[in-house]
Parts: structure tokens; C-alpha cells; sequence
């Protein structure tokens, strides 16, 4: 308003001036920001309305000057992270000050806060094969049930699969499902799955950074062929308690952390989510509405900074589930999980990291037919104690460390429940077997060209009596029949032992200063693996050693790519190909019985596989639109042979494994409003599953019966969908310290019937075929999330 | 059982999350392969004659049971015992694919193996793994239980039919049941209800009531392994539908099987029974114990030849404990179709079947 005077006298002076005028007064100010009085350097200033067009971008103390003509003036100052502010000037004196803050733009707050790594660092960093999880975008992804899922975000990443809709776990790859090394804080997960695999047990909120290694394993690691994913918890505000917390339509989450001493030394991370599905299950009809569901999960932190650069913490993490089927079964299964850490700095470039886990993952099954009760049960436990040290002189980076593992597994046992039961007790001998693992590995940077990460791991494997090893006949399929002698071995007594070096090795070179070349190559051995005849693992899967009978899987994989960044780091780039070889994986003899087989040995086969793929990733990870474009063309095959007609499977020729999906495209973009909103999108494509179609029919018995001679020969019809969400960001400014979240979430939008699985059923004189999809139209949901 | 019910659980978990997950028929191009032998054989310890079928795998599309195409006739089939004795099979002049064992040398007696070899048509030889028929317990007396079934899913009610048999001390026994009943049926109308308008016999149906054979599921199977030494109390074989009111007449027959046998049948069990979770076994062809000889031997047949002790209980279920008029309400013409007998069922007979046990 102040201005209109001004305006009537300056609209005269403009008349009696003609627009011709020579630049001749000067107009110069401060841009500032207006939260902490610092400059503002590089922000725009811009004349919008009058003669030209004139402008120009503040030095490093925030200062600008622009030379104009005299008259009235509509100047803007814009710069990235910033509200624009446009001031009405008039340019009537030699010179005219204008000084300006800026407030930050809200929408921008989190892009200050959320990266440690530097803003080249897909270019820079020498790792490959990496994906890293942005925590805060995690949050504006649309996801189903409004439930944020840090492993179904994993799966819009190139190179990252999965089984089907609602299918637990994932597949890196090629790999199978339990060849993720699934890490929390250092201690194994050893199933990731709430509710048979539709939600992951892993609690966003209290995780700080999720890392995936699908490619160029850290010498420090292994166990696992496929990938590596490192999960930390949150360590624990110093300042305050804040308290955050949740309520969807499947669970109610609550965390708080903070400090518990005054002089901030200990802080604590307390929290868990607690889900309700009976409401939803109860509003179906009978008998479905009698099934009931339940699962929590809790997650505990303490961190105790002893002085400068020391650093104890302990982590506690527990998940449950069950789930009941009326008058038939109840199961469940729970996770387990401690970890202790105490990190010490020794010098400005020594570093040791001391650490002792602990992971308890227990199956349970109830029998609740009448006269057939009984309680099944199967368990692995494994402990780790493991040292590592950093030295960082200069231009190396030199690791080396080495641990301790025992494990101690429950492949099953069976005990009749109630007193009117027919089942007979059984319980099949636990395994056990100790591992020894040390490694070192070097990070050389001789040049800023070429980086060299150099290591070798070496692992001793022993699995350990009391136990007892069956050897087969000779020149003949492996049966309960072929048994030729029984070896019993006392406790202690090495049953086999396994083992060697696994070369670990990445280049890269800087061709360009915004491109690298970067080249991996690295061997994994796998010792645990998860005993599973079917398409997705399911939680009554059970977990089994390697034993005389049954040699590590190995796998050898060899990636190159090429990663640069555009636009002053604006857009990351990165191409890859990968070749890996996986020999010695687990297959199993068509029939075989898996559960409470004390000769299980002889219903497993060996395979081989192979896998091979282009990735292609395009991100964008500054701006108000934020994105990821990835595209990824894989194969994965695997090859039963043997010499006995009965064990081959496809008759011995390579065929696709069930998560070989070649094309698989997914773009993301998260797009910030104004008001604290945010447009969040997915589009997903892939190929669909491989699967096998009956090939033959015949009569048995007079019922018609199909014939699948080709394993997995079709495919299911390819998969696409759409999600949409806007998230509604309650901080009005930056350091806000109670604020709430909105999240509205629509999946499938425009709800395709993805096929999950086809199946065949005989009317009379044709085969019918029919489609089962899981989410047959689009799924809304909404959460609301605070924090205080 | 584990894995029966979780598979099950989480289609249906899946179903209820889904909210609106749907089930739709769909069109897919069926592939053809070559085509396979498929035996079908059961010497067992009661009397001869016992049929071999002999059929190749194909498009079963003709609504005769056996196409021409695909029946094996001409083929030369011995079978044979560990004590020397073999018999040429018959061919079945009417039935083509069919062949006959009637040497009463051959009758099946626990602790003999015994093995089929054939010679096709083709020249190309098949031979089965020698087959020990093994004993097993008496089945007692049946339990028959009436069973309400949901209604909004249009089903019939049931009767759960149950064995009772004491599994010998010794382990690694394994069991089949099998069961076949004749189940009364209406055709065209109820018979106490009036006779419907036009009818050719206006006083009356004499052919609207009939009974017509119905198999219940043919790979029930179980091992001793958990229970071994112990009842198997109150097993379900079969739900029996019940179409109409009225006595039924049903057979369960036990067999007694080798390992073999026993895995063959549970990987029956497991292709026929998948549901499109991905919690199903991984899809293969359920091959038996039947191989070719000669130059291929990795090629096998699909089925099995088994040889099979058998212990039988028959029982007749009154059926007059269901209340008629109830019956008619809740069901109306659901189970009733047009016409008559003769042309709703080709199989029925009027007469009650012989051989069970009188009415209680």
C-alpha cells in the first residue's frame, strides 16, 4: 500500500522520461537468508517488469548490483531452497539500496538434512552395484495399506525382484530369495515377512539408512551369495525426546527417542508398531471372517558415547506374527535379535569396531484337528563376534578384521498336544557348526583417476557333531534305500569342513571429471540355506547347514559400469552388466518330503545357475521434482543334471528360475508442492513370472490329470501398475518440533488385474484356465503420522 | 498338511487384503509336447482278473473317455512275480486300451513283487521296477458323519466319510483309500412332489429316481511316520454329496503301498491340487515306476503299476434322518435337472446296487 503514492509519481516521471534512457543509476542490495542472517550467494535478481531485460546473480557475501534506467520496477530474487520474493523499486536517485531475505522454502527443508554423501558421490565413491534408500523420500513413495515398506521400496530399484504381489522377500540378481544377507545392526534377519510376506518386519521410522549391496561385497561380509543389505538403527537424538508416531489401517506405530542423561552421553531408541487385521478380516463372510491374524514388532537402542570418537550401543529387536485357521492350524513365527557394539577411535586414522550378535528365529505350527493335535516347531540360532579395524592413511583406506560364528539349527521336531491324540512325538537332531572368517582389504587411491579396492575374505566352515552322515551307493539315485553305511559322530567331532578364499575386487577410473569406470568381481559362498519347494518362501520353510551331503553354494560375479552425473550433479546416471555363476544350489526330487525327513539329504539335488543383466538407472535427487527412472533386462536360469532319470528336473535342460522376470521398468517421482505437500508417483512394468502351463492330458482312474513336463516353459501375462500419493508435510517452517503427517496413498490406480498365478482346472471335455490376481482394483489408503 | 494349509491361508489372506482380488477365467493357448505312455495297473491280493490300461498323454478334448487316438491297442504286456510265474495279458476285444491279467497264478499274496513290461505297438519297450506288495490292516467298520456345507457357496451338504484302522508296530507303512458310492439322484422332479405339467407319465416318475456311482479323490494318502504303531482314528476319505433324500450306498477300500507308491501318490496329490499359490510345489510330471528300456532309458511313463493288498468296508446310509420338506426348501431344483434319468445320468440304475449291507 505504501507503494501507491510512489506509483502516482513515478507513472508521471515514466511518461516524461521515453524508454530509451541510457542505463544510468545504480541498483544494489543484500541478499540474506532471512531464518539466520546469513548471505545468500548465487541467488537470482531479475527485473520483471520495464524496459529490457535486465539481471543478475549475487556474489559470495550476497551483494548484486545492476545498472538500470530510471523508473518503476518489479525486481525478483530467486534462488534455489528459497520462497522467491519479488520487490516493487523505484529507480529515481543515482543510486537505490535494496537489501532482501529469503525464507527458506519449507519444501526443501529435508534436502538440507538427508545426505552425508557428497553430491558426486555415484561418480566419486568407488563402490558399485550400491543402492541406498533416501529414508525421506521412503516416506512420500505410495505404498499399499499406507504401511511404509522399506523392502517393497527396494523393489522399484534396477536389479531388484520379487516372487509376485504380497510375496515375501526378494530376489537380487538372479539370486533366490535367501541369499540376501539381511543385516540389522550387525545381526542377521532371518525372515523379513509380517503377515506371510504382504509387509516387511522392518520398522521405517526407526531406521536411519538402509544400504543394498547387489553387487561388489565388502571383503568385511559374507555368508550369503546374492546380496548384502545393511539396515542401522537410528542412534538416538542428543538434544530432546521427540516422540514420533502412527496410525494406518493395518498398524499404529509409536518411537521415541532421545537422551537419558543430562550430560547427553546416553541416548535410547524406544519404539514398536502393532498391527490389527482381525478388523479387516472380520468384515468378510463366514469362514473367512474366523481367521485371525496378529503380528508386532519392537525395536530398542541404547548408544553410549564414552568420550571423543568411543562409542557403546546395544540393539534389541523383536518381531512376532500368527496367524489362525478356524478348527485347522494355528502358525507363527518370531525373530529375535541383539546386538552389541563398542566403537573406538585409537587414532586420527585408526578406527576398531567390536561386535556381538545374537539372532533367534523360531516357526512354530499347531495342529488343531481333533485327534490329530500337535505342536510343529523349527528354529535356527546363530551368534557372532566379530573385530574390524579402519586405517585411513593417506590414499588408502586399509580394512581387516575377522569373527567367530556358531549355529545352532532345529530342523524340526513334532510333540502330540491334548491328551486324545494319535501324532507320536519325533524331533530330528539339531545341526551345528562354527565359522571362522577373516578378511583385509584395501582401498587404494594413487591418483584421482584410479581407485583400487583390493580384498580377500577366507572362511572355514565346520559343521560339528553330534550328528550323523549317511553315505549313498555309488552309481545310483540317492534313496533311503541307497544308504550304505551310517557315520554317528560325537559332540564336537567335525562332521565336513568347507571353506577358502573369496577374492572381492572393484576398479574405478575416472575417465571424465563427471564419469567413472568402474569394474567389480566378487566370490560369495553360502553355507545356510533355506529349505523351499515352492514359488515364494513361506514361513514353515526351515533352515539347513551344509553338511557331507550337501556342499556350499558358490557364486562368482563380474559387473562393469559406467556412472556419470549431469548437470552439476543434478541427474545420476549409472549403466551396468553383470555376469554371475551360482553353482551347488539346492533343488529338490519332484515329491520330496521336506518337513521331518530324517533323510532329507537324498531328496535335494544339485543345480547350477546362471544370470546375467543390464541395468540402467537415471536419478534425480535435487529440486522440487525428485525421480528415479530405472530399467533392467535380466535372465536367470538354472540347470538340474544328473545321471538318474528320476532326479532330473525338466529333463536335465537349463530352465528359467521363478523370479526370471527380463524386463523390468520402474520410474518414481516425488514432486513438492507448495503448503507442504507432495505428489508422489510409481509406475511399475515388468515381465511376468515364468510359470508352467499343462502340456498333456490323460486319463487316470477316469479322472483327466494334467501333464507339466516343462518347468516354468510360459509366462505369466506381463505386470504393470500405477500408484499415486500426496503426503501432507504439517512443518510450516524449518526446526518445527511438533508437527503432523498426512499420507494418502492409492494403489493399482487404474486397478489391473495383475495375473499372481493361473491355474487349470478339467469341466467335462475342455481345460479351463483362470487367473488369480491379488489386488483387483485400486487400493486407497491413509495414515497420519506425528511427531512431538 | 503344513504345507496344504499355509498354501491355502495365504490365498485366502491375499483374497481378504486384496478386498477386491478376483478370480477370472482366461484364454491361454494350451502347449502340446510329444506324446507319453501312461499305465494304469493295480494287481492286488484279491482275485483276478485285474485290467491294464495302457493310454498315451494328449489333448483331451472328445468327450469319449479314452479317444481313439489315444488308446494303445495292439501292445504286447506281461506281468510277472518273483517266483518264476508270467502271463501274456488279453486284450479287451470292446474296450480298446484295456488288458487283462486273468491267470489265476498271478493272484497278488503279500510279500511277492511283481512287474509289468510292455512292448508298444511301436516296437519301443517299457518295464516297471519289481513291485512288493506289502499287507495291510483291516479298515473297520465306517463312520459316517451329515455335514451342513455353506449355502451361499450353492454347495450340497455332505456325508464325511471316515475310517477307523490300527497301524501295525512296525514303521513304514503307507495307506491309499479309495471310494466310490452310488448316490440317489432326482431327475426332472422330486418324487413326492406333483409331477410337472406335460409330463408323458402324469400319475407319476417311475424314471425321475435313480442312483448314479460318484469316485471320491483317488490320491488319499498317508504314512505311519508320525503316528506309526497308532489308531488312525476318524480320517476323512470322502465328503459324499447329498443330491437327494434317500439311501446311499458307498465303498472305501484301503491298499496298502510301497514308498514308492506312497511318494508317487503324494506327488499326485500335490500337481492336482495346485490352487495358483505361490505356495504350490513346483509344477513336474508325476512319474511312476514304469521305464523304457533300450537305447533311452531316462525316457518314464507316466502313472504307475502298484501291487496293493486290499481290505474293504461297504456301508448304507439310510438317509431318511433328513427331513424331506426341509430338503425341498432349501435346495429346490438346484440338484434336479430336466428331463429323466436316462438322459440326466447315462450311468444310473433304478435298482439299489447289490452286494451292501441291509438298511438299519
Amino acid at each position: 500500500m505504501r507503494f501507491i503514492p510512489l506509483y502516482i509519481i513515478l507513472i508521471t516521471c515514466a511518461l516524461s522520461l521515453p524508454a530509451s534512457a541510457q542505463p544510468r543509476y545504480v541498483l544494489r542490495g543484500v541478499v540474506t537468508d532471512a531464518l539466520t542472517g546469513k548471505p545468500v550467494a548465487g541467488a537470482s535478481v531479475a527485473v520483471r517488469r520495464g524496459p529490457g531485460r535486465l539481471g543478475t546473480r549475487t556474489d559470495s557475501l550476497g551483494r548484486y548490483r545492476l545498472l538500470m534506467p530510471a523508473g518503476f520496477f518489479s525486481v525478483g530474487y530467486t534462488s534455489i531452497g528459497y520462497n522467491p520474493r519479488v520487490r516493487e523499486v523505484s529507480i529515481e536517485q543515482d543510486e537505490t539500496i535494496e537489501n532482501v531475505d529469503l525464507k527458506p522454502d519449507i519444501r526443501q527443508i529435508d534436502e538440507v538434512t538427508i545426505t552425508g554423501r557428497t553430491p558426486d558421490a555415484n561418480v566419486s565413491e568407488t563402490q558399485m552395484s550400491v543402492v541406498r534408500l533416501d529414508m525421506k523420500t521412503l516416506k512420500n513413495i505410495p505404498v499399499v495399506f499406507g504401511e511404509v515398506d522399506v523392502l517393497k521400496a527396494l523393489l522399484l530399484q534396477p536389479g531388484i525382484t520379487s516372487a509376485g504381489e504380497g510375496a515375501a522377500g526378494f530376489n537380487v540378481r538372479g539370486g533366490a530369495a535367501d541369499q540376501n544377507l539381511v543385516l540389522l545392526d550387525g545381526a542377521p534377519i532371518f525372515n523379513t515377512s509380517h503377515l506371510l510376506g504382504l509387509l516387511s518386519n522392518l520398522n521405517a521410522d526407526a531406521i536411519q539408512d538402509v544400504t543394498l549391496y547387489k553387487g561388489g561385497i565388502p571383503a568385511n561380509y559374507g555368508g550369503r551369495l546374492s546380496s548384502l543389505l545393511l539396515l542401522n538403527t537410528k542412534p538416538g537424538n542428543t538434544e530432546r525426546v521427540e516422540i514420533t508416531g502412527g496410525i494406518g489401517l493395518l498398524t499404529s506405530r509409536l518411537l521415541a527417542n532421545g537422551p537419558l542423561t543430562r550430560n547427553r552421553k546416553l541416548t535410547f531408541v524406544a519404539g514398536g508398531r502393532i498391527a490389527y487385521p482381525n478388523v479387516l478380516l472380520r468384515q468378510f463372510p463366514e469362514p473367512t471372517r474366523k481367521n485371525r491374524a496378529f503380528f508386532y514388532d519392537l525395536n530398542g537402542r541404547l548408544t553410549y558415547r564414552l568420550g571423543a570418537g568411543s562409542q557403546l550401543s546395544l540393539t534389541a529387536y523383536h518381531a512376532y506374527d500368527n496367524f489362525k485357521f478356524p478348527q485347522d492350524t494355528l502358525f507363527g513365527w518370531q525373530s529375535t535379535l541383539a546386538t552389541l557394539r563398542w566403537s573406538q577411535r585409537l587414532s586420527n586414522q585408526l578406527n576398531l569396531n567390536v561386535t556381538a550378535t545374537h539372532s533367534d528365529y523360531r516357526f512354530f505350527l499347531d495342529g488343531l484337528t481333533p485327534q490329530n493335535t500337535y505342536r510343529f516347531q523349527s528354529d535356527v540360532r546363530q551368534q557372532d563376534v566379530r573385530a574390524d579395524w579402519i586405517w585411513t592413511p593417506k590414499r588408502h583406506r586399509l580394512e581387516w578384521g575377522g569373527g567367530f560364528t556358531r549355529y545352532r539349527l532345529g530342523p524340526g521336531a513334532i510333540r502330540p498336544t491334548g491328551s486324545d491324540t494319535n501324532i507320536n512325538p519325533q524331533t530330528l537332531p539339531n545341526e551345528q557348526a562354527v565359522e571362522w572368517a577373516g578378511y583385509v582389504s584395501d582401498e587404494w587411491t594413487p591418483n584421482q583417476w584410479l581407485t583400487v579396492q583390493a580384498g580377500v575374505r577366507w572362511v572355514a566352515f565346520t559343521n560339528r557333531g553330534p550328528g550323523v552322515s549317511y553315505q549313498y551307493a555309488d552309481g545310483q539315485a540317492r534313496t533311503p534305500q541307497s544308504i550304505t553305511d551310517t557315520l554317528r559322530f560325537g559332540a564336537g567331532q567335525p562332521l565336513v569342513r568347507y571353506g577358502g578364499p573369496e577374492p572381492r575386487l572393484i576398479l574405478r577410473v575416472k575417465v571424465a571429471p563427471h564419469t567413472s569406470l568402474k569394474m567389480s568381481y566378487n566370490r560369495t559362498r553360502q553355507f545356510l540355506q533355506l529349505i523351499s519347494n515352492t514359488t515364494s518362501i513361506s514361513p514353515a520353510d526351515f533352515w539347513k547347514l551344509s553338511n557331507p551331503n550337501v556342499p556350499p553354494q558358490v557364486a562368482d560375479q563380474v559387473a562393469v559400469g559406467v556412472f556419470q552425473n549431469l548437470k552439476n550433479n543434478l541427474y545420476e546416471v549409472s549403466v551396468e552388466v553383470y555376469q554371475k555363476r551360482l553353482t551347488d544350489l539346492v533343488e529338490y526330487r519332484n515329491g520330496a518330503t521336506l518337513l521331518l525327513n530324517p533323510t532329507l539329504d537324498a531328496d535335494l539335488l544339485r543345480a547350477s545357475g546362471r544370470a546375467y543383466g543390464l541395468e540402467v538407472s537415471v536419478q534425480k535427487t535435487k529440486g522440487l521434482l525428485t525421480g528415479l527412472l530405472a530399467y533392467t533386462y535380466s535372465r536367470t536360469l538354472a540347470r538340474v543334471n544328473t545321471t538318474y532319470a528320476l532326479d532330473q528336473i525338466n529333463r536335465g535342460n537349463e530352465y528359467p528360475a521363478t523370479f526370471d522376470r527380463p524386463h523390468n521398468l520402474s520410474i518414481s517421482s516425488q514432486w513438492k508442492w507448495k503448503r507442504g505437500w507432495t505428489f508422489g508417483t510409481n509406475f511399475v512394468y515388468t515381465s511376468g513370472r515364468p510359470t508352467t502351463y499343462p502340456d498333456g492330458t490323460y486319463r487316470l482312474n477316469g479322472v483327466a490329470v494334467f501333464d507339466f513336463s516343462q518347468r516354468n516353459a510360459d509366462r505369466l501375462p506381463d505386470y504393470h501398475r500405477l500408484d499415486v500419493s500426496f503426503t501432507k508435510d504439517g512443518r510450516r517452517e524449518s526446526g518445527q518440533r511438533r508437527y503432523a503427517n498426512w499420507s494418502i496413498s492409492f494403489y493399482n490406480v487404474y486397478a489391473r488385474r495383475n495375473a499372481y498365478s493361473v491355474y487349470f482346472q478339467r469341466f467335462n471335455t475342455t481345460t479351463r484356465s483362470y487367473q488369480l490376481s491379488v489386488f483387483g482394483s485400486i487400493i486407497p489408503s491413509v495414515s497420519w503420522n506425528f511427531t512431538y | 498338511m503344513t504345507t496344504r494349509s499355509i498354501r491355502s491361508t495365504i490365498t485366502i489372506l491375499l483374497l481378504v487384503l486384496g478386498l477386491t482380488a478376483c478370480i477370472e477365467p482366461v484364454s491361454l493357448p494350451i502347449r502340446q509336447t510329444e506324446r507319453r505312455l501312461v499305465v494304469e495297473g493295480l494287481i492286488t491280493n484279491e482275485s483276478p482278473p485285474y485290467p491294464i490300461k495302457l493310454t498315451y498323454s494328449g489333448n483331451l478334448q472328445s468327450s469319449l473317455l479314452i479317444p481313439e487316438e489315444l488308446a494303445i491297442n495292439g501292445a504286447v504286456v506281461f506281468v510277472s512275480d518273483d517266483a518264476g510265474n508270467r502271463a501274456r495279458l488279453e486284450q479287451d476285444a470292446l474296450n480298446p486300451a484295456f488288458y487283462w491279467m486273468r491267470d489265476p497264478a498271478l493272484r497278488g499274496q503279500p510279500g511277492r513283487r511283481y512287474s509289468l513290461s510292455v512292448q508298444l505297438p511301436d516296437g519301443k519297450r517299457y518295464v516297471s521296477k519289481p513291485e512288493l506288495m506289502t499287507p495291510v490292516a483291516a479298515l473297520e467298520p465306517l463312520n459316517v458323519q451329515y455335514r451342513r456345507q455353506r449355502q451361499d457357496l450353492a454347495q450340497s451338504d455332505v456325508f464325511d466319510i471316515r475310517v477307523n484302522t490300527q497301524d501295525p508296530p512296525t514303521p513304514g507303512n503307507y495307506y491309499r483309500w479309495a471310494s466310490y458310492g452310488y448316490l440317489l439322484r432326482w431327475a426332472g422332479t422330486d418324487p413326492l412332489s406333483n409331477p410337472p405339467r406335460n409330463s408323458p407319465d402324469p400319475r407319476g416318475c417311475g424314471t425321475c429316481t435313480c442312483w448314479v456311482p460318484y469316485y471320491g479323490p483317488l490320491g488319499e494318502v498317508l504314512s505311519d511316520a508320525l503316528i506309526n504303531g497308532n489308531r488312525i482314528a476318524n480320517r476323512l476319505v470322502w465328503s459324499a454329496p447329498i443330491y437327494a433324500v434317500g439311501p446311499q450306498y458307498v465303498e472305501v477300500r484301503q491298499f496298502s503301498l510301497t514308498r514308492d507308491a506312497f511318494q508317487y501318490w503324494q506327488r499326485y496329490e500335490q500337481q492336482s491340487n495346485r490352487t495358483g499359490s505361490l505356495f504350490d510345489a513346483q509344477p513336474a510330471s508325476i512319474e511312476g515306476n514304469v521305464r523304457q528300456t533300450g537305447d533311452d532309458t531316462t525316457r518314464l511313463a507316466l502313472g504307475y503299476f502298484g501291487a496293493s493288498s486290499v481290505s474293504r468296508q461297504r456301508v448304507t446310509i439310510p438317509g431318511d434322518t433328513l427331513d424331506y420338506a426341509r430338503f425341498i426348501i432349501r435346495f429346490g431344483n438346484k440338484f434336479i435337472p430336466p428331463g429323466n434319468c436316462l438322459t440326466a445320468y447315462p450311468q444310473s440304475q433304478f435298482e439299489p446296487p447289490l452286494g451292501w449291507p441291509p438298511r438299519r
